[in-house]
């Protein structure tokens, strides 16, 4: 992740506008209930006597927002990834058996944010409203090795939801091309079951939890003009 | 935006992607791996995988598994295919005969148990302990129906009853023998490899065996025989006057045999099938032999044989019993009854000549009996309990009847002489009468002094030439010499007096029993000529043959034959209990057992 800062704070031009195009890259953390995914998974704790050594923890997000910011309001679409797993596994001098569950989530949606004069310029503070679409997968692999006998599979399990989105953050403003922005919010999931092989089953793929974002927010300016303008 | 933007846009979603999650984690549990080998005990029925096992009807194959491991599951192949499955460490199943081929199959069970590891492996089924046991099982169908019995006789002469069987001996616990008729009780034979059983309860007869072949799982089959063999026939072969020998057949199996003669045991628990014992003239001699076990432990009721057999010396004439005899020397015949008729015989071969049916009323010649025949013709008289009828021969024509004049078996003197003279003397009188056999008047009467008590012999006697007459008795006797119709008594004394008769064609000479002797007295003299001292077994008088001249007499058990002329000499001796037999033209002739003869001829000593 550091690597990818530093490729942005390089690569990106230095110009921005109160008023323009804008395009914000964040990273976060997020928490994720995953209710039925994690009951899946210790339905499977039955077998064999496999322990769970992992079990979808909060993890980094990624979000990517391009947007038209004009004054106090800022409008936009974004693309988020998601990605978290479980682990059950045994092992023993006989061989091993691992479960892996790796969830991943797209969310593609939009988003409105309002800002909030804080009377410090350049730190504004933001209400933001977002929702979407959320498309899941959800990949578990099983490995067995006992002795000389090997066998993996691997099923996929894909599902679509809807997300909605309310945040609350700050924004500093570094340059008029370049901010800063930190935010909060709780995203809550509905439909999202999960289909396997085109059918579905009783897994909802509902990441519900609390967002954390810092990011940062390019500005691509359309014409010269004061945020207060 | 410009390219090098969007380029940059990509990369950072590329790289998004590239993060995507890794789950971590492990959990390694710390196990012993199991032993090579554990001990495994698989037990089918008990039986030792070694040994073969028979089946000859539906059997319950009983299997347990036992292992200190805990036991997952086995299989039951039958000549490599699966026949059973067990999902507990015991099975029953039941191996019908009829639905495997006969013959030697493999019954394979194959058991699986965990290694108590608790390893994946194990969970997985990829850690298991093997156990294989295998069975030869021998299919028998119906083994009954090829249990197969036979009986021969064995090298000691004993009933033996063998099988063959196809089970081997190594199934077969023990042998039942059931024989009810010959066996107090059941025999049972542990030894699975004697296949026959000796009876030595069986001589003959009917009986049947039922074997039984009790196996050692408890099963069993019988199979039954039965046969039946003839007892024994009594048989006699005639060795001469002295001895029979009374034989029978041998019987099927060995036997021990009991001859019993009129109720007497004469041989008792013989081996032997023949036997020869002593004659007895003038008796039908009840034969009966018991037939049982040889060895006299195996005597039961039903095992009890007995043979019957009648068997008398002489040749019977087929008379009824109690029968008088007289024989005309002229024409060689023999005369008797045979209930109402009178009846001629052939005195040599003793066949039927003529015969006439004399009724009376009530009592006819069946009740009367005497019969007398003249010495110098062919004259015939027979008294009826009624009357006398007199024939001039055997053809019995013409008879002249002399009314009232009864005879029967108490009548002393029956009589004709050469002077055509009949004298009669009845029973209890001391009167003879004397009638005129042509005319058949009564001519007069001789009353004399001693009468006797005794039908048999004779006591009251007249010569054949009708010159002598004498009675006597256990009191005396007293002779008379007949002149015409008078008489003149010539002797008398009070000896006691056993029998007396006048010796044929010898009128002169009178035989007597008297006191301890035989005495042959010369009439008119009373002269004694021969005597013979019987005082030691006594005597009794039978009758003197006119035709041999020989004097039969029953002394001691036998009959004894000597010449007239020498009472000394015994020119025969017949054993005997009949003493009261007569004896003419050398044919002894029975009084009772239905007229039995018996000549004398080819035995006497001339």
């Amino acid at each position: 992740m550091k690597k990818l800062l530093i490729i942005l704070f390089l690569y990106y031009p230095v110009c921005a506008y109160t008023q323009g195009w804008s395009l914000e890259y964040s990273i976060g953390y997020g928490t994720y209930k995953l209710d039925d995914i994690k009951s899946q998974q210790h339905l499977m704790l039955n077998s064999y006597g496999l322990k769970e050594t992992d079990c979808f923890p909060n993890y980094i997000t990624h979000s990517v927002a391009l947007g038209f910011v004009t004054g106090r309001h800022y409008v936009g679409s974004n693309f988020s990834y998601l990605t978290t797993g479980g682990r059950l596994h045994r092992a023993d001098y006989s061989g091993s058996y691992t479960v892996d569950m790796i969830v991943n989530g797209y969310r593609l949606g939009a988003f409105y944010r309002y800002y909030i004069n804080t009377g410090f310029s350049p730190l504004y503070i933001y209400l933001q409203l977002g929702s979407g679409v959320l498309f899941s997968d959800l990949r578990i692999k099983e490995e067995v090795n006992v002795y000389s006998e090997s066998a993996q599979e691997t099923n996929k399990l894909k599902g679509v939801g809807v997300y909605l989105e309310p945040t609350i953050g700050a924004k500093y403003r570094f340059t008029n091309w370049l901010h800063f922005s930190l935010g909060g919010g709780y995203e809550a999931d509905f439909l999202g079951t999960l289909k396997l092989s085109g059918q579905n089953t009783q897994i909802k793929a509902q990441w519900n939890g609390f967002r954390l974002y810092g990011g940062i927010v390019f500005i691509l300016p359309t014409e010269k003009k004061s945020l207060y303008e | 935006m410009n390219k090098s933007n969007f380029v940059l846009l990509l990369a950072t979603i590329f790289l998004f992607v590239g993060c995507e999650y890794d789950p971590g984690g492990n959990n390694f549990v710390e196990l012993t791996p199991p032993e090579d080998y554990i001990p495994i005990e698989i037990s089918l029925n008990d039986i030792n995988p070694s040994d073969t096992i028979y089946v000859f009807q539906n059997t319950s194959i009983s299997i347990t598994i036992n292992s200190p491991k805990d036991f997952l599951q086995a299989s039951v192949l039958l000549d490599g295919r699966e026949y059973a499955y067990m999902w507990n460490n015991s099975l029953s199943f039941v191996i019908n005969p009829e639905q495997i081929s006969e013959g030697v199959h493999k019954l394979t069970v194959n058991a699986v148990f965990s290694s108590g590891t608790g390893s994946l492996a194990e969970m997985m089924g990829l850690e298991a302990y093997m156990g294989e046991f295998l069975w030869n099982i021998c299919v028998i169908r119906n083994p009954q129906s090829r249990f197969k019995l036979g009986y021969r006789i064995n090298e000691e002469g004993f009933l033996e009853v063998f099988w063959e069987n196809a089970v081997p001996e190594s199934v077969i616990e023990k042998y039942t023998v059931h024989s009810v008729l010959t066996q107090n009780s059941d025999i049972t034979i542990d030894d699975a490899t004697q296949k026959y059983f000796v009876d030595y309860g069986y001589v003959c007869g009917y009986v049947f065996y039922e074997v039984t072949t009790c196996l050692k799982d408890g099963y069993s089959f019988l199979q039954r025989l039965s046969l039946d063999k003839p007892s024994p026939a009594v048989s006699f072969e005639n060795m001469g006057p002295d001895n029979l020998r009374v034989y029978w057949n041998k019987p099927f199996a060995n036997g021990r045999f009991n001859l019993i003669v009129d109720n007497i045991t004469i041989a008792s628990g013989i081996y032997d099938t023949t036997i020869t014992i002593p004659q007895i003239f003038g008796k039908n001699r009840q034969f009966t032999l018991e037939i049982r076990p040889q060895n006299a432990e195996y005597d039961i009721s039903h095992n009890k044989f007995s043979a019957w057999g009648m068997f008398s010396q002489g040749t019977s004439l087929g008379l009824p019993n109690w029968e008088l005899y007289a024989y005309n020397i002229k024409d060689n015949i023999i005369y008797t009854r045979k209930y109402n008729s009178l009846v001629a015989f052939d005195a040599t071969t003793l066949q039927e000549i003529s015969t006439v049916s004399i009724i009376g009323n009530p009592w006819g010649f069946a009740y009367g009996g005497k019969i007398a025949t003249a010495p110098h013709n062919s004259t015939v008289a027979a008294m009826t309990g009624e009357e006398t009828w007199i024939f001039t021969d055997s053809r019995f024509v013409n008879p002249i009847k002399i009314s009232p004049l009864p005879g029967d078996i108490h009548t002393r003197l029956s009589a004709l002489t050469s002077d055509d003279r009949f004298f009669v003397v009845q029973g209890g009188s001391n009167i003879c009468k004397v009638f005129n056999t042509l005319t058949g008047v009564k001519i007069f009467e001789i009353p004399f002094t001693y009468k006797t008590i005794y039908d048999i012999p004779d006591f009251v006697a007249i010569s054949e030439d009708g010159r002598f007459f004498c009675a006597s008795s256990e009191n005396g006797i007293e002779v008379f010499e007949i002149n015409g119709t008078t008489t003149n008594l010539l002797y008398t004394d009070t000896r006691q007096y056993k029998g007396a008769m006048f010796v044929p064609s010898q009128p002169d000479k009178l035989l007597l029993r008297v006191g301890s002797d035989i005495e042959i007295r010369q009439i008119p003299g009373f002269n004694l000529i021969q005597t013979l001292d019987v005082s030691a077994n006594g005597a009794t008088l039978c009758n003197i043959d006119p035709a041999s001249m020989s004097l039969l007499y029953y002394q001691n058990d036998s009959l004894k034959v000597c010449k007239i002329n020498h009472l000394a000499e015994t020119i025969f001796k017949i054993r005997s209990d009949e003493k009261t037999c007569k004896m003419f033209n050398n044919k002894l002739l029975t009084y009772g057992k239905g007229g039995m003869s018996f000549d004398i001829n080819p035995y006497i000593s001339h």
